[in-house]
This record gives structure tokens, C-alpha cells and sequence, in this order.
């Protein structure tokens, strides 16, 4: 471990002192016990994990009405008891000083200055109300996340489509879900998985690719390690541009360039239909083989796919032939595939059709629909799944994942709303990146979207090509409900202090369908309200409180309320979640996997298998299903119950490395941190251990440049900068350097160099690819800031 | 010099203090632990990182301050509740002053042994 001069000067200092009085410091002159060290709390409140999109049961500690620690909930069936570090330390950020605790109103001399609730309300309707009069329905947008709770998102859903008629909604998920969405959507037929985690329990073989699960679900990767500790016949095959922990436990590690992975998914397909290992029968009985318009025969797709023979292939991609071969073999033979994959496919320009190629592997193996093979995306916030894609809090959907340009699913929505014909505007809203492109000031013609509301999330750090779309958020009116400054906050003209999930209950709904109630535990801080209260005020204060009656200040009664009308409109759907009643939800210690029609259904394991999903008996579903069908795509928009295998082209990423910029640099996360780090950065035992982002780069390419560990350096794409230390490791392949993406601190935040090219399809963001250089710009520095924003005036200089 | 001999002696009273009353014998300022853990000029078993490397812990992301916690709560044996958190239904089976360390090595981790 190399360390900085100042570092090592303080060692230096620091050892000779122990020395000298002859201290070892080590663990052994340890504090004697003297205490049985148990918990000390009143009592122990259900709920679930503030993070990520695992979703562990927890028990939060109360004592004297405040959390004070937390636990798993070994009834849990996603984590059987057991936490990760940022679950475990959740109580450790509640009640750090810089909780946000009294709205605030932008003066005029600029300053955010405390304001009353009935002040800052009044001002959000007035502003509201006037833009909508004079720019129209759509120049008031909602940008929410997957952090909300189900009721809150909900609720700003059928405040935005079903009170103002406007589809300009949207949330955090379109920048890492929204290709699974179409994946699922596309390929299948109906988003979500069709199994669930306790297909990890019987697959014999994992493919996980574009996930570095120890890092980012490190529960799940618990509970992938214990299932290959106990049966090391288990194979786990790994894809990713980057040698991670992950990969540490697989049998086989396929190495990549960042956005070649494509060329290997369908090279892996040929080597399996070349070598016969493909299920014949499954493919006749429940795929076609599509390029989205014609259909085409296997013969034919071989010949499409034969042009990613694996040695060709190799060339492409860096991962070696040998290996694309093993990985086949084991992917079609194991008798019970599962894959499992994150952003590294999902935040791509061609994210959509990465979901496909796994998708197809899949199909064309036929492990699909039996213990142990599925093809299952993880999902990376705690209520994406539950609270955004269930909800259809996108611009383009509407409750049930029903789309919003479908005439009949429009009509469902308002009829269950009680809303007159036509409310529901047919044309789909603009996505996150149209959506802040759009924004700006009253006076500029070029914008069409002047107000903004954005709820538990922070697009000045974490939308991608900051440079681009942060003068927007300084020129429209932005409201922003969260619980602690942030980089958003300091744009904000307005800013509400937010309960935290443990000061307001609700459901979350995680990776693997299941959605888990959280009691309110404690009382928020100051005049912190929940963001179900706030969006029931403004709708109150702007003439839809018929639509959204919640509005009272008991907010697990309000949550409750919401949840009934969710689970109304959205009963006839093959997501539903009709037999999961709020009484039900809170007696449960597990959650209730969807679809659930009835309160004496216990949820369901696998979707489209007769005898296990309940859709084949639910009225609207059953009549097009064949009495012998034991498996059917009953989502199937043709209605020939089948799923698509995509014949899809190769395609790279939109932007490679070349002459002037020639590294890729690839982003994500640290186990320790959470997103843009403005919870996990106030828990000094866990920002310790990352309290600053860096340059993660190969030793090969380091020496090339004569860097040395520690060193400063600037790293330029041809849209900003970062100024950050060099972390000199063999993680990455040579030639692909890594960001994390948690710092604050504006010279280190990844996304001012993060690519914004979309996926075509998705409308998701290419985080994980953009083409660099780097430039030394001096030796080592300290920067092991653990940077948060305390003061809400300081100012955001960009 | 006259500098160096006053700063030592300075944080050699404090680290002489620090040790009797269990707190962290130095200032931790925001750095982190592993690097003056893995240097063997500064802790007589710098092992520790090496072992906790290699454990599950480490795969998982469970570094020193999750057990060990911070400069304003730091254990140096870390008792049963700093366990807890994570594996509440094996503490649960852990009654009275029995700890968690009494069987399991710590930093390597190893698991229960009735399970092995
Ligand atoms: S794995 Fe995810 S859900 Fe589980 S404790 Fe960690 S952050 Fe929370």
C-alpha cells in the first residue's frame, strides 16, 4: 500500500511516539469486556432497507423515540437476517446537524431563508398554477425516484397524469431501469422477472454480467457465495471490462472493452446452437425468432449469428475464444442457468439490446420457468421496481406498466380514477434527459418546461454531461423535498425538509417483486414532513383534492389510503396486488411477491407457469390460455403466448477511445457509499473507509504515463473534467480507467465527464462508456475530504 | 528537529492517554484505516488487513469501522452488538456475556464452527 507523503509523515510520527513508550498499536492491548454488549433499545419497529434494490427486511431500534440502531430481520425472505454496511448504519445519518428540518424560500438577494409550510406551499400552487395558465399543462414537470415509497410515487403520478392531464413525469429509475423495462417489455412481453431470489438457491449455473454484485448488492452476493460454498458445483461465470470481487468467486471470468459485451452474448448463442445444446422444442413451443417486424426461422438466425464466431469475436472484444466456448457449454448444459445483471448493461446506448441478448440465451436454452433458470435483473434503488415501474411513474406509462398511448389502458386508468374521458393525455411525456434539456427560464422561448418538482433525488450530481444541464436547473423554478443539502438543493427556489422512510412508513417493492411495508417508527425532525403529505397539499392547494383525498397529517393512514386506491386501479393487471392489503402487508414479516389477486394468496414464486402463477386463472388472462399450456408468454402482445429471441445487429458504444481520448472510463459504485453519497457520506464509520472518489487504473497503463500511486491527475472526455488522485490496481483491463460516483465535491464528480447519448429504445443514459484522456498534473494531494454540503447557501460555482 | 521531538512527544502522551481509556490512541482525521493498519512501521501485525482481506467480510464490504466503529465510538474488541446489525438471529442465540469473538478468529472470520 503506497500512501502520501503527509501520510507517511504522520505514520512516521505516530509510530516512533508508540515506540518510545513501547505501545504496540495493535488489537492486543484490547478494552477488557465489560458488558454483555447487547442492543439497548425500547423496541423493535419492521420495516425495510433504506438502500438498495435487494431489499432486506430490517428491524429498526427505537429508543426514548428516536432510531438508534438497526437489525436484519431473519424472517426476511430476501436477506434471511443479515445486512450489508450502509443497512447496518442507517441510524448513524438521521440525526447528523445537517438534517434539513424548516422549508426554505430563495430571497431576493438569493439566500434560501426559513418560510412557514402554508408559505412555501402557497408559493408552489401560485407558481404552478400561473405557469400552467400562461405556458401550459406540461411547462410543470415532476422528476421523482426509486427511492420514493410506492403510496408517495402514486400519488405525484395520478396528481400529474390524472389531476393537470400531463405526462411530463418522470424519475430516477429512466437513468437505470428503464432498459430492463424495455428488455422485459420487448423480449417477453411484461416487465419484471418471472423468478425470483430463490432461484439462486437451485441454479447450476450463474451468468452475472454488468453487475459488480459484491459492491452494489452485497447481500445478494452473500447469499450467491453461501450457495457456491456448500455446493461448489455451482459455476459462476463472470463478463465484465473489470476484475472485481465479484469475480473473485467465479470459475470463469469473460473480460470485455466496455460496450463489446453485445458481440459475446451473441457469440455465446452460436457457439450454443452450433454445438446442438439448444432446446429445440422450447423454441418451437414458446419463441419466435423477430427482429421487432418479420420473423425468421432458426436456420436463418444461425446464419445472422455466425458472423460472432468466437475467434473472431475474441479480436473484438478482448475476451478469449476459449473462453466464450467454456461459458457456452456451461450456460446450455448446466440443466438450470440464472443470469443476473445491473447497470453495466442497463445505463448503455444500446441497453435495450443487451437485455435481449440475455434474454435470448435464455429462450434458446429453454432456462426459462423452472427452479434455477431465469433471467433475472437486479434492480439497483430500493423501490424502482415497486414504486416507479409497478406505479408507471414514467412519462410514458401509466399504473400496471400499462403504456400510456394505449387508448384501452387510458380508459382503465381514468375510470378507476373516477376522471373524466380524455383526461389522461395520449401522447407520452418527455424522458429525464428531454425532460432537463427542456427546462429553464420564464423568459426563454427555447424552454418550454419553467417548474420542476424533484423528490428524493439529486439530478444536479447524478444526471450524466453535468456542463450541459445544470444551467437549465439554475434558470427554472425548482422545488426540491429532500432530507439533506445537496447539489440540487443549492439550485433550489425552493426547498422542503423531507421525513426519512423511517419518519413516515410506507412500501417499498425490490428487485425480485416483492413489496415490504415499513411502519413509521419515529416522528421526523423539526417541521420535516413525508412527501405523500406535500404532494397531498399541493394537490389540495390547486383544486385536486377529490383526486388525491389523503391529505390529513396521520401519514401511515394517508399511505394506506394510497396503497387501497394503487392496488384498485391496478387489480386487473397481471401485477397485481389486490390480495396484498395494507393489514395484510404490515402483519407480514416477508412482504408479498405480485402478482397477488387475492388475500388468501400467498404471492408468487415464477410467473407464466401453470400451477404457480396465478394470471392463468384470472379473468381477461385465462380464456387466451390453452388448457394444456404449462408455460405460456400470456403477455405475448401477438397472443401466441411466446416470447421473442431478437435477432438484433452488433452494436458498440456511442463513443470509443481514439487518438486525442484514448482510454474508456467506466463508472459505478463502492460497497460503502449510497449514489451521490448525501446519507452514506454523513457516517464517518463507513465515508472513512471511501472518502473521496479517485482514478482507478492498471498498473500497465500507469507506468506507461510515469504515474505513481497517489498522484494527481486530470481526467478530460469531451465534455468536462475531474481532478483526482490515481488508485493504481489491477482491477480494469489495461486501457479502462474507473470513477466512482459518489463524491460531492464538484472536482471529482464523475458525471461532468459521463456521457448523456440515450439508448434509442430505453431513453437511458450511457453512463458506463465515454473515451477519456488523462493528464498528470502533479504528485500527491490529500483530498480525503468526506465532502458533504452543510451550509444550504453555499453556492454551486460550475 | 526541535519540531519533531516536540510533535512525538506530543502524540506519544497521547497515544499513552488514548490506550488507557480505549479510545484510539491518534487522531484518525479522515483517513483510512487500512493504511496505517497495513504498514508494519506503524501496527506490530499488520496481517489483520491481509487476513481481513481475504475473508468474507472484506467480499461483502464490511470494513474496520463497522465493527470498530469511529474516533467518537471506537471499540477495539468489538462486542456482540457491533455484530448484530448484520446477523441479528445468531446474536439472538448468543445469550448473556458470551461474544461473537469467543469462537469466531476475527478478521478471518471463519464460520460457526458447529456449522463446518
Ligand atoms: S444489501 Fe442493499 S438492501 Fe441489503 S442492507 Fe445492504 S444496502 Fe440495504
Amino acid at each position: 500500500m503506497n500512501m502520501t507523503r503527509r501520510e507517511m509523515l504522520k505514520l512516521s510520527v505516530a509510530a516512533s511516539a508508540a515506540a518510545a513508550v513501547g505501545i504496540p498499536l495493535t488489537a492486543e492491548t484490547l478494552t477488557p469486556v465489560k458488558n454483555s454488549g447487547e442492543i439497548d433499545v425500547d423496541r423493535w419497529v419492521k420495516g425495510v432497507c433504506r438502500f438498495c434494490g435487494t431489499g432486506c427486511g430490517v428491524y429498526i431500534g427505537v429508543k426514548a423515540n428516536k432510531v438508534v440502531a438497526m437489525k436484519g430481520n431473519p424472517e426476511a425472505k430476501t436477506n434471511f437476517g443479515y445486512l450489508c454496511v450502509k443497512g447496518s448504519m442507517i441510524h448513524k445519518f438521521m440525526y447528523h446537524p445537517d438534517r434539513l428540518t424548516t422549508p426554505l424560500i430563495r430571497n431576493q438577494n438569493g439566500k434560501l431563508e426559513p418560510a412557514t409550510w402554508d408559505k412555501a406551499l402557497d408559493l408552489i400552487a401560485k407558481k404552478f398554477k400561473d405557469y400552467q395558465t400562461r405556458f401550459g399543462k406540461n411547462s410543470v414537470a415532476y422528476y421523482g425516484s426509486g427511492q420514493c415509497t410506492t403510496e408517495e410515487s402514486y400519488t405525484f403520478n395520478k396528481l400529474w397524469k390524472g389531476g393537470f392531464g400531463s405526462n411530463y413525469v418522470e424519475g430516477n429509475p429512466r437513468l437505470c431501469m428503464a432498459s430492463a423495462v424495455a428488455g422485459y417489455l420487448s423480449s417477453i412481453g411484461s416487465d419484471e422477472p418471472a423468478g425470483t431470489y430463490a432461484d439462486f438457491e437451485s441454479t447450476k449455473c450463474l451468468f452475472i454480467t454488468g453487475s459488480n454484485t459484491s459492491e452494489a448488492h452485497p447481500i445478494l452476493f452473500r447469499r450467491i457465495w453461501e450457495r457456491k460454498r456448500k455446493d461448489p458445483s455451482l459455476k459462476i461465470i463472470v463478463c465484465e471490462p473489470r476484475k472485481t470481487k465479484t469475480s473473485d468467486i467465479a470459475d470463469l471470468w469473460l473480460p470485455i472493452d466496455p460496450g463489446t459485451d453485445l458481440a459475446v452474448f451473441h457469440s455465446i448463442a452460436y457457439e450454443i446452437i452450433k454445438n446442438g445444446w439448444h432446446d429445440k422444442a422450447y423454441i418451437e413451443k414458446l419463441a419466435r425468432i423477430t427482429d421487432g417486424e418479420k420473423t425468421f426461422t432458426l436456420d436463418e438466425y444461425t446464419k445472422h449469428l455466425s458472423q460472432f464466431d468466437a475467434d473472431a469475436v475474441a479480436k473484438m472484444t478482448r475476451c478469449p475464444a476459449k473462453s466464450i466456448r467454456q461459458a457456452a457449454e456451461w450456460f446450455a448444459k448446466s440443466g438450470a442457468t440464472m443470469s443476473i445483471w445491473c447497470m453495466g448493461l442497463n445505463q448503455r446506448s444500446r441497453g435495450v439490446w443487451a437485455n435481449n441478448l440475455i434474454h435470448n440465451l435464455h429462450l434458446i436454452t429453454g432456462n426459462f420457468g423452472k427452479p434455477g433458470a431465469d433471467s433475472f435483473s437486479l434492480t439497483g434503488q430500493p423501490n424502482a421496481c415497486g414504486g416507479v415501474r409497478e406505479t408507471g411513474s414514467l412519462s410514458h406509462l401509466l399504473p400496471g406498466c400499462r403504456l400510456v398511448a394505449n387508448p384501452a389502458a387510458r380508459a382503465q386508468v381514468e375510470k378507476a380514477w373516477n376522471i373524466k374521458d380524455g383526461t389522461i393525455d395520449p401522447k407520452p411525456g418527455p424522458d429525464t434527459v428531454e425532460m432537463f434539456a427542456a427546462l429553464g427560464a420564464e423568459n426563454d422561448t427555447s424552454k418550454p418546461i419553467k417548474a420542476i418538482f424533484i423528490c428524493t433525488t439529486n439530478p444536479a450530481q447524478s444526471m450524466p454531461n453535468l456542463p450541459k444541464y445544470l444551467p437549465n436547473m439554475q434558470a427554472g423554478f425548482l422545488v426540491v423535498a429532500d432530507i439533506f443539502p445537496t447539489r440540487t438543493t443549492q439550485f433550489a427556489d425552493v426547498v422542503l425538509p423531507a421525513a426519512f422512510l423511517y419518519e413516515k412508513g410506507g412500501v417499498y417493492g425490490c428487485s425480485e417483486r416483492r413489496s415490504q411495508l415499513t411502519e413509521k417508527a419515529v416522528n421526523p425532525p423539526g417541521q420535516a414532513k413525508p412527501d405523500i403529505w406535500i404532494a397531498a397539499q399541493i394537490a389540495k392547494r390547486m383544486g385536486h383534492s377529490k383526486l388525491i383525498p389523503w391529505n390529513g397529517d396521520d401519514s401511515m393512514k394517508a399511505n394506506e389510503l394510497a396503497w387501497t386506491d394503487y392496488i384498485k386501479v391496478t387489480k386487473d393487471t397481471e401485477k397485481t396486488l389486490w390480495g396484498a392489503t395494507y393489514k395484510r402487508l404490515k402483519e407480514s414479516k416477508e412482504g408479498i411477491q405480485w402478482p397477488c389477486p387475492s388475500e388468501n394468496h400467498p404471492g408468487t414464486y415464477k410467473r407464466y407457469v401453470r400451477g404457480m402463477d396465478p394470471v392463468f386463472d384470472m379473468p381477461g388472462y385465462k380464456e387466451k390460455i390453452p388448457a394444456n399450456a404449462s408455460q405460456y408468454f400470456y403477455v405475448d402482445a401477438k397472443g401466441e403466448g411466446k416470447a421473442n429471441i431478437f435477432m438484433r445487429a452488433y452494436a458498440g458504444a456511442a463513443e470509443t477511445p481514439n487518438a486525442e481520448y484514448p482510454f474508456f472510463l467506466t463508472t459505478g459504485r463502492v460497497v460503502e457509499q449510497w449514489h451521490t453519497g448525501t446519507m452514506t457520506n454523513r457516517v464517518p464509520e463507513i465515508a472513512r473507509a471511501h472518502p473521496n472518489a479517485y482514478l482507478e487504473i492498471h498498473p500497465t497503463d500507469a507506468s506507461k504515463l510515469g504515474l505513481k500511486q497517489g498522484d494527481m491527475v486530470e481526467v478530460t472526455s469531451r465534455r468536462g473534467k475531474n481532478t483526482l488522485p490515481v488508485r493504481i490496481v489491477e482491477v480494469a483491463l489495461p486501457g479502462v480507467l474507473f470513477i466512482p460516483m459518489h463524491d460531492q465535491k464538484k472536482e471529482r464528480m464523475v458525471n461532468f465527464i459521463c456521457n448523456d447519448a440515450v439508448d434509442g429504445a430505453s431513453k437511458e443514459p450511457e453512463y458506463k462508456i465515454a473515451a477519456v484522456k488523462i493528464t498528470r498534473i502533479g504528485g500527491p494531494m490529500d483530498v480525503a475530504e468526506q465532502y458533504n454540503i452543510s451550509d444550504v447557501n453555499e453556492k454551486f460555482v460550475f | 528537529m526541535k519540531i519533531v521531538a516536540i510533535l512525538c512527544f506530543t502524540t506519544l502522551l497521547f497515544a499513552a492517554a488514548a490506550y488507557a481509556s480505549g479510545e484510539h490512541p491518534m487522531d484518525m482525521e479522515k483517513t483510512e484505516c487500512i493504511i496505517c493498519h497495513s504498514n508494519k512501521d506503524v501496527v506490530s501485525k499488520p496481517e489483520v488487513v491481509k487476513e481481513w482481506n481475504q475473508s468474507r467480510h472484506s467480499y461483502t464490504g464490511v470494513g474496520c469501522g463497522n465493527c470498530h466503529g469511529d474516533e467518537n465510538n471506537f471499540q477495539e474488541k468489538p462486542l456482540k452488538n457491533a455484530c448484530e446489525s448484520c446477523h441479528s438471529m445468531q446474536v439472538a442465540e448468543t445469550k448473556g456475556n458470551v461474544q461473537c469473538s469467543g469462537c469466531h478468529a476475527v478478521h478471518t472470520f471463519t464460520v460457526h464452527r458447529k456449522m463446518r
